[in-house]
């Protein structure tokens, strides 16, 4: 830490925000990695796709529950580039809208368990030991006591089966892994000197918390958050392929897969064209959180 | 020098090189030297001036890559370390004991299984009790209390001291010319130092082995080595007779790092030397100890000094353009 | 050794509270639900007393901790799960008859993914950064970024449609009179019918493949991740210089270090095969407690919603305490009180 100030404040002298030159060179070693680079791409192109899909889709009306039965099961080709379903419908449009909904629901899922996990794991490890503390890490550790998927899928059918609710099932299963990765980092760093020091001067606890804790663990988090948005969709579209949370008819690409199973061998692309998107969407955040990680974790030592 | 199969150890203009995003670090240039057979011979310099990589280097455990090391330099008992082949004769003739015992035992396995799995691949085919008989005698041989506790122990089990004495005794297990040191008593308590060291030195002479000695005990160099190298930032800055070194020191590098060492007589704990190693990555173009340097002249800045002998003797080279300035120190 | 024990025995302990707890939450979590779940299971044509019957002897009609403690005294006592609105049978029923065919499926797999993870990682970090090193590294990244549905369609594409090697789904029935374990393939195998059991077998090869795949990929990372940090290790060097062979050096004085973040891992994914089997349980139409669990959530029954957590709960902590003591048994600074 110290020679990281020092190093702050020389370049400081030199005229150059340290900053920037920190940024400058992530990027610089980020950006060496084609495959990082990869990563960066596909998810920009999600994210893309997620902002603009309605306007980019050659067959909006697909979306719904139309039926063109002159032209089901045609298999690939260029007016239709994965090919049409049993209703005629095109699988190309229906798998860029079940790409956003893929998006949407793991960024609900990150919105909803990240602050919570996060809040939660500064307080227990800011008050290690104390009662306020363990009754946090209880609570997490009872989150964890059954499988991710069963508990997201106990709370998601409990309501009303949908988008929304399948994001908060899958958030409820998702925040105590948060909160024991802050927890773990914070009590680390409450041992640091200069913490120590920052305590005994008299600065106040929620000062601490965010200025001298929460800087020093967002980058861990940010990687975190890629790697995990992978597993989410991923995880997302495992219920989806047992019909929970996107209903029919809207499209979602696990449903989709799981309804083209029944026309196996002839109608291949029903099935893997839906499967290949869910590998490179998933493969995408991956890349890009391993980059994230050999960039960030280098810096950190 | 003349007879160079007959050296134990023979580096010359070894170099290796790392490339991180700022640029190439140089941490060693170009560096040469020699161990002759039963010679103990110690290595000195402040940390991080590549003393750790240079025996690594000889015993050809170094990392490569990320390490870009210039293997052919380096020849143990008159063979290279360049290819397999190299590498794996060369580590036949070299034992060597790291700085720290408690990371170089495995942790997961017990003293007599790690030390049973080196007598197997040095004397293949005994029985199981010769084993033990041999590292009982091993463990012996270092003056270790209690061997056959010792033997059924984990690392963890074990105190700092003994562990040490263990990685001896390991070392010693294989009958080689060549002894590597690596600081072995930086990470043990001063009382322990010199019983470690004492048995290190006393093995070594008793075996008639060659020994290269990396300490910051500089007492113990002076007691131990015959030769000593001292090291700067990649570079030797001088070599010579252990004696004549510590007594008349010419480089100005030298006279701080010994000057640097408490005393008993004088006045208590002195100056030590202002500065730090400069940066491997652009290296300053002239003398790498220039901005440190009492007598730093523009001569220095320019270009780099190469190691030359002192007063005519082979046996006692510098690398100072002020070498002979003894009065200015 | 003491310490050990001593360590897992207060795990027990915790772990039982913990389970407790959780099936008290699952209770208070059962009444929130929008609507009455006995009146959803029985539909609407049913009379209002038939369901107030039901729902007194199901102890709806009672507080919360009342109908809490009656489960859990039902379950202590005689192994009473009570009744499930879905199969209306006694949910201790269902499990016997689903679990241990599911427990086989995740055997299977467990056994596989530990052998092929652990040779494949090894392989990959002995030939570091050669082209076999890096195919297994690009095959394996894409394995754990592919979900089990997708490498169970693909396989069955594959070899089900296209070679015809594997059946596409479903199980063979096994005669009543042969359950002894309630695993198929055992049941098979302790009976002497070597025929059914190859017909068994034969039918579990996709599955199993389909749930391991994905988890092999994963522990291969992580198994030459750990040997290659520890190839950099001082004892390594040390080993190596002070003359171990090469064989040994790789197989035992790198191996037994590099187990231990291995079989850590090892055990979060075989907990997480036991919850994600369900997918596979459908797409090959096995008939295991996964896919009882999936029904039993979708149709809201309230004690089988309860019996499934605590089940999925109890396997978490069975496998978290096996891995524990795993790694005690490989890490003797666990194991051992030291000073220090």
């Amino acid at each position: 830490m110290m020679t990281k100030d020092l190093k702050a404040t020389a370049a400081m002298e030199q005229g150059v925000n340290p900053r920037v030159e920190a940024l400058k060179k992530s990027w610089y070693k980020f950006s060496r990695n084609p495959l990082s680079m990869l990563g960066l791409i596909v998810v920009l192109l999600v994210i893309f796709i997620a902002i603009f899909g309605p306007y980019i889709v050659p067959y909006p009306e697909d979306a719904g529950l139309v039926t063109k039965i002159a032209e089901s099961f045609q298999g690939p080709s260029g007016a239709h580039l994965a090919g049409t379903d049993e209703y005629g419908r095109d699988v190309f449009s229906r798998m860029l809208i079940g790409t956003r909904s893929s998006l949407v629901i793991g960024l609900l899922v990150l919105a909803i368990s990240v602050p919570l996990g996060v809040i939660l794991g500064l307080i227990a490890g800011y008050y290690k030991g104390k009662l306020i503390s363990r009754l946090i890490m209880w609570l997490t550790e009872l989150f964890m006591a059954i499988p991710p998927l069963i508990l997201a899928m106990v709370v998601c059918t409990m309501f009303t089966n949908g988008y929304l609710f399948a994001a908060i099932g899958i958030a409820v299963a998702w925040w105590p892994w948060y909160t024991r990765m802050t927890y773990n980092m914070v009590t680390s760093l409450s041992n640091e000197l200069y913490i120590v020091y920052t305590e005994l001067s008299g600065v106040k606890v929620l000062k601490i918390l965010l200025s001298e804790m929460l800087p020093n663990i967002t980058s861990s988090i940010v990687t975190k958050m890629s790697l995990d948005m992978g597993s989410i969709i991923l995880t997302a579209s495992s219920m989806s392929f047992v019909g929970l949370g996107v209903q029919p008819p809207e499209p979602s690409l696990g449903a989709m897969v799981s309804d083209g199973i029944a026309y196996l061998p002839e109608f291949w692309w029903l099935t893997v064209m839906p499967a290949a998107v869910v590998v490179l969407i998933v493969l995408g955040f991956n890349l890009l959180g391993d980059g994230l990680n050999d960039v960030l974790s280098v810096e950190e030592k | 020098m003349e007879n160079k199969n007959n050296l134990a150890l023979n580096i010359e203009n070894l170099s290796v090189k790392y490339k991180v995003y700022e640029g190439t670090l140089e941490v060693i240039p170009g560096l040469s030297m020699h161990v002759e057979q039963a010679e103990r011979v110690g290595l000195i310099g402040e940390a991080g001036c590549g003393k750790t990589t240079v025996l690594k280097s000889a015993a050809a455990v170094l990392h490569s890559p990320p390490a870009i090391v210039r293997k052919d330099a380096i020849e143990v008992c008159g063979v290279s370390v360049d290819g397999k082949k190299g590498v794996r004769s060369v580590r036949r003739n070299v034992s060597m004991i790291f700085q720290d015992p408690s990371s170089s035992l495995n942790p997961t396995l017990k003293i007599s299984t790690q030390m049973t799995d080196i007598l197997k691949s040095q004397f293949p085919g005994r029985k199981k009790a010769e084993y033990r008989q041999m590292m009982l005698d091993a463990l012996d041989n270092v003056s270790m209390p209690a061997p056959e506790r010792v033997l059924g122990s984990y690392p963890v089990q074990l105190s700092g001291g003994m562990r040490q004495r263990v990685c001896i005794a390991m070392a010693l297990m294989k009958d080689t010319n060549l002894m590597l040191a690596d600081e072995p008593t930086t990470a043990l308590d001063v009382t322990i130092e010199e019983q470690i060291l004492d048995l290190l030195d006393k093995l070594v002479r008793e075996k008639k082995k060659s020994l290269v000695l990396v300490s910051h005990a500089l007492g113990a160099i002076r007691k131990i080595t015959d030769r000593v190298y001292v090291m700067y930032a990649g570079n030797v800055v001088e070599v010579g007779k252990t004696r004549e070194v510590f007594e008349h020191p010419r480089h100005p590098y030298t006279i701080g790092l010994l000057a640097a060492t408490p005393k008993l007589t004088g006045s208590g704990i002195a100056d030590g030397i202002a500065g730090d190693i400069p940066s491997y990555i652009n290296p300053p173009k002239g003398c790498r100890f220039a901005s440190r340097c009492p007598r730093c002249t523009p001569e220095c800045l320019e270009a780099p000094p190469v190691l030359e002998s002192v007063d005519g003797r082979e046996d006692w080279m510098v690398a100072c353009h002020h070498a002979g300035e003894e009065a200015m120190a | 050794m003491r310490k050990t024990i001593l360590a897992i025995v207060k795990k027990l302990l915790h772990t039982i509270v913990l389970l407790l707890v959780l099936s008290f939450v699952v209770f208070s979590f059962i009444r929130l639900i929008p609507g009455d779940p006995v009146r959803i299971s029985m539909g609407p044509m049913t009379p209002e007393e038939t369901i107030a019957q039901k729902r007194s002897e199901l102890y709806f009609d009672r507080s919360l901790p009342v109908q809490w403690a009656h489960w859990l005294k039902g379950v202590v006592t005689e192994g009473d799960f009570g009744e499930s609105l879905f199969t209306h049978r006694n949910v201790a029923e269902d499990i016997k008859q689903y679990l241990p065919k599911s427990l086989e499926l995740v055997f299977y797999c467990a056994i596989f993914i530990l052998i092929m993870g652990v040779l494949v990682g090894t392989i990959s970090a002995i030939f570091k950064n050669s082209w076999l090193d890096n195919l297994i590294r690009f095959i394996s990244y894409l394995g754990v970024c592919t979900p089990a549905y997708a490498i169970g369609v693909l396989l069955l594409l594959v070899f089900s449609y296209t070679l015809g090697i594997f059946p596409i789904g479903g199980m063979p029935n096994i005669p009543d009179n042969y359950v002894r374990t309630g695993m198929m393939g055992l049941d098979c195998l302790l009976v002497g019918d070597f025929a059914l059991f190859g017909q068994v077998f034969k039918c579990m090869v996709l599955p199993v493949l389909s749930l391991s795949l994905g988890s092999i990929a994963y522990m291969a990372r992580i198994h030459r991740g750990a040997m290659v940090e520890n190839i950099n290790a001082d004892y390594i060097a040390f080993a190596q210089v002070a003359g171990v062979s090469q064989g040994k050096l790789v197989m035992k004085h790198l191996m037994k270090p590099s187990f231990i973040p291995t079989l850590t891992i090892y055990g979060l994914q075989v907990a997480s095969l036991i919850g994600n089997a369900f997918i596979i349980e459908v797409i090959f139409r096995y008939p295991g407690f996964s896919q009882y669990s999936l029904n039993v959530i979708q149709n809201k029954d309230p004690y089988g919603i309860v019996a499934v957590t605590f089940v999925f709960g109890i396997i978490f902590a069975v496998v978290n305490i096996l891995v524990d003591i795993g790694v005690a048994f490989l890490d003797p600074r666990i194991r051992i009180n030291t000073s220090e």
